[in-house]
């Protein structure tokens, strides 16, 4: 029980995954045709790239703070992955046509080393912002958040003039170094080293117990004589730097860098997953096996949407789903935790009656608006209207019953 | 001054707990219209538990409250205005970077089609503090107040809200002289109106001075209320105890530093800057020995300075800070707690939940968390030795838990404050820096952490205490520096301390001071 108690949340997430599986496995036959084709390349492989930069997401908001910056980090890294490659290869073969076309096995090595440098300093920068300027770590990453994104493309222009024409986008032509040509359980066994080694950092070494202080209580730790400059400087160099492995894989996975595209939304993916895996953003509580969790499940999640919305583009429900999860994953957590419980009155008064509407309305036009984009039902607009108002009416009914239960109840506290 | 025998409010079996600790155990008693009723009790007691129950900021509790014969529960701290009950906290709740009349009219502002009306509100709010005979401009920022006057800010505000019962938690505890001769002038003309005021306060003096009526509680519990003009001061005490003061001389009694030993610290000429203050210095010119096996006090009112001092002591002064300390005849300066520890200095913080505990970790990871390098190799926390290490100083201090791995909410205040006393110990240290380390905790854990006070002292351990109880400072120091406005204003053996003599070092504010306050 007391197991249970604690693991509440991995248990719900195994739970999750499974049932999301298996409804999307019953409506769309893709799972049973080609079942190990469709887990290793449309779900661990995502799951594992967005579960590294989880895992540092994770370690930030643990310490009690929060890193916006890991998308554009994504960004710079697969650029700089790819920009240094070329420029060693134009370097190597400075008359070739096509320098990239082989590219030897220690220029990927130093690139990706450069990579990793870079994502150092970054994170040491962001460091120093939080600690030696004292800014909000808010704003220290907000800034590298359109920063870095905006320099990568810059960069890319620039470096690609030097050596030939100007583009954004960079291409390698070696197709050895295509992801999909790598054994497929690569970037997974990635993902879980990483977790390995934080997992035992935090929870079996002297950094990880002052990290979850640190996060608990900043000054308290301090005053106990914990370096938390030292700390944060680990946390953010972290985030950077499994920011950086989650880009060069995406690089790989493409072979090429677009710093207008890649990893764009990241940040959020990344601090959903630790969210959904029971980080409190408040500080001092999250553990590895939740994170880990919390990125399979988001990304069985949005599996199971592209596989069921089939017409259009599936990404774009994907911000949507994201929103709702990270909503859900926090408000059940604060429904659990409060003293309140479940009792607690959901729709109070004029915001109560303004929200309950307003839950309607998302739920009937998202139904509306995937409908008519599906081409399968002639109805859809009405479909819509209906499951707006059918929402807010149930709504207004446990609003009301809230109110009668909570009329009765201060009516016998007043006759006690 | 109207007080006759008609109640006012009935406080009828009021219960109230949190998590496992009773703060207040089927508390009833009465309180009539127009009286001073003194509230007494050591720290703990419940007493501003019952007051925050009074004045809607508590809502969960048992039993009932009845006001002007009507059974009432508030919905907060609105409500309980709306039937006149008003709080003065011991902590102003007032907001620095607005105006006197913004204050008072927080929350109510008056207004005309949406735009504020800044005049009428500025000439209420001087009507107000006319009421109470005070100079006060209303549209000074009240940051720029000094306490006592932010504390009339504060009555001005209730008196506008209509209050006929007003709540006064220490009102005098962080004032001078002058500032209390006031504020007494004040409660005079309060009554005078009408009003019911309830009267927290540990002085003795100032009870007797004032009240009608004295209600005593302890340990959660009431015990009576008695008519001030028949008991005697040395009742009250007894009362508040439940015993005879025993004297116990938990003093040590071998003399320290008279055959040239050398202290464990030693401090000439302390200062630490206040910048952007007019004064310029927080503290200044602080002296003191502390010797090894020796208990020094340091005494002092709400702002004389004592945290501070401590805080330069230990590495975590915001300030600039310098003068000679030196520590073992090592001259040092700490810039991080963690130099401080790494020489033998540990500190005790004054406010346990807000620098002290960890919410989120257990007992254990409380207890260890500043000496974890002593059973680690390479980073690597051997969790046999961690649960030993914890258990022993478990064992040593008395903690009463259920188990190392409990959380640390899960134990009462006292025990709370071993566990941080234990993570102290565990880093070994030759100067213990103790911030009131019984604030907040029963009279039982008190005891207690006295008598560990007197087994570091024998283990030859140098302590430093603060207190804002000057008899606990009395029982247990060898010797006592007064503070009072960041000077020291007086040191005294353990013979020659008395709690009036202490007292009149911690008020002894020069002329120009008081000119200014007045």
């Amino acid at each position: 029980m007391e197991f249970v108690k604690k693991y509440l949340t991995e248990i719900v997430l195994i739970l999750g995954i499974f049932v999301v599986f298996g409804v999307t496995a019953i409506f769309n036959d893709a799972y049973t045709e080609r079942f190990f084709d469709n887990v290793t390349t449309l779900i661990l492989r995502p799951a594992a790239i967005l579960g590294i930069f989880a895992l540092g997401a994770a370690v930030v908001i643990i310490a009690g703070g929060i890193d916006l910056s890991s998308g554009s980090m994504i960004a710079l890294s697969a650029s700089l992955v790819c920009i240094t490659t070329m420029v060693f290869c134009k370097l190597l073969q400075p008359d070739a046509d096509d320098p990239t076309g082989v590219v030897p096995v220690w220029v990927v090595c130093i690139a990706a080393l450069i990579t990793i440098g870079v994502a150092i300093l970054v994170g040491s920068l962001h460091a120093w912002l939080i600690t030696v300027v004292q800014l909000p770590p808010f704003v220290a990453t907000l800034a590298s958040l359109v920063g870095l994104r905006s320099l990568s493309i810059v960069m890319n222009k620039a470096v690609s003039k030097q050596f030939g024409a100007e583009a954004v986008i960079v291409n390698i032509q070696d197709s050895r170094y295509l992801l999909t040509n790598a054994p497929w359980w690569l970037p997974l066994a990635i993902f879980l080293t990483l977790a390995l080694i934080l997992w035992l950092i935090l929870n079996f070494t002297v950094m990880g117990r002052h990290i979850y202080a640190m996060g608990g209580n900043e000054t308290a730790a301090r005053l106990s004589g914990i370096r938390t400059d030292r700390l944060k400087w680990f946390a953010y160099c972290f985030a950077a730097v499994t920011a950086s492995i989650a880009g060069m894989l995406l690089a790989s996975s493409v072979l090429l860098a677009d710093p207008q595209s890649q990893g764009t939304g990241g940040e959020l993916f990344a601090i959903a997953a630790a969210v959904i895996g029971g980080c409190s953003l408040s500080g001092g509580v999250g553990r590895v096996s939740g994170v880990v969790l919390g990125a399979l499940f988001l990304r069985v999640v949005i599996d199971a949407v592209a596989k069921l919305i089939t017409s259009g583009n599936s990404a774009n429900y994907e911000g949507m789903i994201v929103g709702l999860l990270v909503v859900l994953a926090v408000a059940l957590n604060e429904v659990t935790g409060s003293s309140a419980g479940w009792r607690k009155q959901f729709f109070p008064g004029a915001l109560g009656v303004v929200a309950l509407i307003s839950i309607g309305l998302l739920f009937g036009s998202v139904i509306a608006f995937s409908l008519t984009l599906s081409d399968q039902v002639a109805n859809s607009w009405l479909i819509g209207i209906i499951v707006a108002l059918v929402t807010s009416s149930v709504l207004s009914l446990i609003k009301l019953l809230a109110w009668q239960l909570g009329k009765t109840k201060s009516h016998a506290l007043s006759k006690l | 001054m109207g007080a006759n025998n008609e109640v006012q409010i009935e406080i009828r079996s009021v219960s109230k707990r949190f998590g496992g600790v009773v703060a207040l155990d089927n508390v009833s008693f009465q309180i009539r219209r127009g009286e001073l009723l003194a509230i007494c009790g050591e720290n703990g007691a419940g007493k501003s538990t019952l007051m925050k129950i009074l004045c809607g900021q508590h809502l969960d509790y048992d039993g009932d409250i009845v006001v002007n014969g009507e059974t009432v529960r508030f919905s907060g701290i609105k409500d309980a205005e709306r039937f006149g009950i008003g709080i003065i906290h011991q902590e102003l709740n007032l907001v620095d970077e607005l105006s006197v009349a913004a204050n008072i009219f927080l929350g109510r502002e008056l207004s005309r089609f949406g735009l504020l009306c800044q005049k009428t509100m500025n000439e209420r709010a001087a009507a107000f503090l006319n009421q109470l005979q005070c100079e006060i401009s209303p549209s000074i920022r009240v940051g720029a107040l000094r306490v006592g006057d932010q504390q009339l800010v504060e009555i001005a505000k209730a008196i506008g809200l209509g209050a006929k019962i007003l709540i006064m938690d220490e009102p005098t505890s962080a004032l001078t002289e002058s500032e209390v001769t006031r504020l007494y002038r004040v409660i005079t003309s309060l009554r005078q109106r009408g009003v019911t005021i309830l009267y927290i306060s540990h002085k003795m003096e100032e009870i007797f001075h004032l009240s009608d009526r004295i209600a005593v509680l302890r340990d959660g519990r009431y015990i009576d209320t008695v008519d001030t003009a028949n008991v005697t001061p040395r009742q009250i005490a007894q009362m508040m105890v439940g015993r005879e003061f025993v004297q116990t001389d938990l003093r040590r009694a071998s003399k320290h530093g008279e055959n040239g030993e050398q202290p464990v610290l030693a401090v000439r000429g302390l200062w630490r800057s206040w910048p952007g203050h007019a004064k310029h210095w927080r503290l200044k010119d602080i002296c003191f020995d502390v010797h090894a096996g020796e208990v020094v006090g340091v005494a002092g009112l709400m702002g004389a300075g004592r945290t501070e001092l401590f805080e330069c002591l230990y590495g975590c002064c915001g300030d600039e800070f310098g003068g000679d300390i030196r520590l073992q005849g090592e001259q040092v300066q700490f810039k991080h707690a963690q130099d401080a520890i790494r020489h033998g200095v540990s500190m005790v913080t004054e406010d346990r939940k807000r620098f002290g505990l960890f919410t989120n970790l257990t007992v254990r990871e409380n207890v260890t968390l500043s000496s974890l390098e002593q059973f680690t190799s390479l980073g690597w926390i051997s969790s046999r030795k961690e649960r030993s290490v914890c258990r022993s100083i478990i064992e040593r201090l008395r903690v009463k838990l259920a188990g190392q791995e409990a959380e640390i909410q899960s134990l009462s205040g006292g025990n709370q404050q071993k566990c941080l006393i234990g993570r102290a110990l565990l880093n070994q240290p030759k100067l213990l820096l103790l911030d009131d380390p019984t604030r907040g905790i029963d009279v039982g854990a008190k005891a207690e952490v006295y008598q560990l006070l007197n087994e570091l002292a024998q283990n030859k351990i140098a302590i430093l205490m603060s207190s804002s109880e000057l008899p606990e400072l009395i029982l247990n120091c060898d010797r006592i520096i007064v503070l009072c406005e960041g000077r020291q204003t007086g040191m005294f053996s353990a013979s020659e301390a008395t709690e009036q003599a202490i007292m009149e070092a911690a008020t002894a504010i020069d002329v120009r001071d008081t000119s200014i306050s007045n």
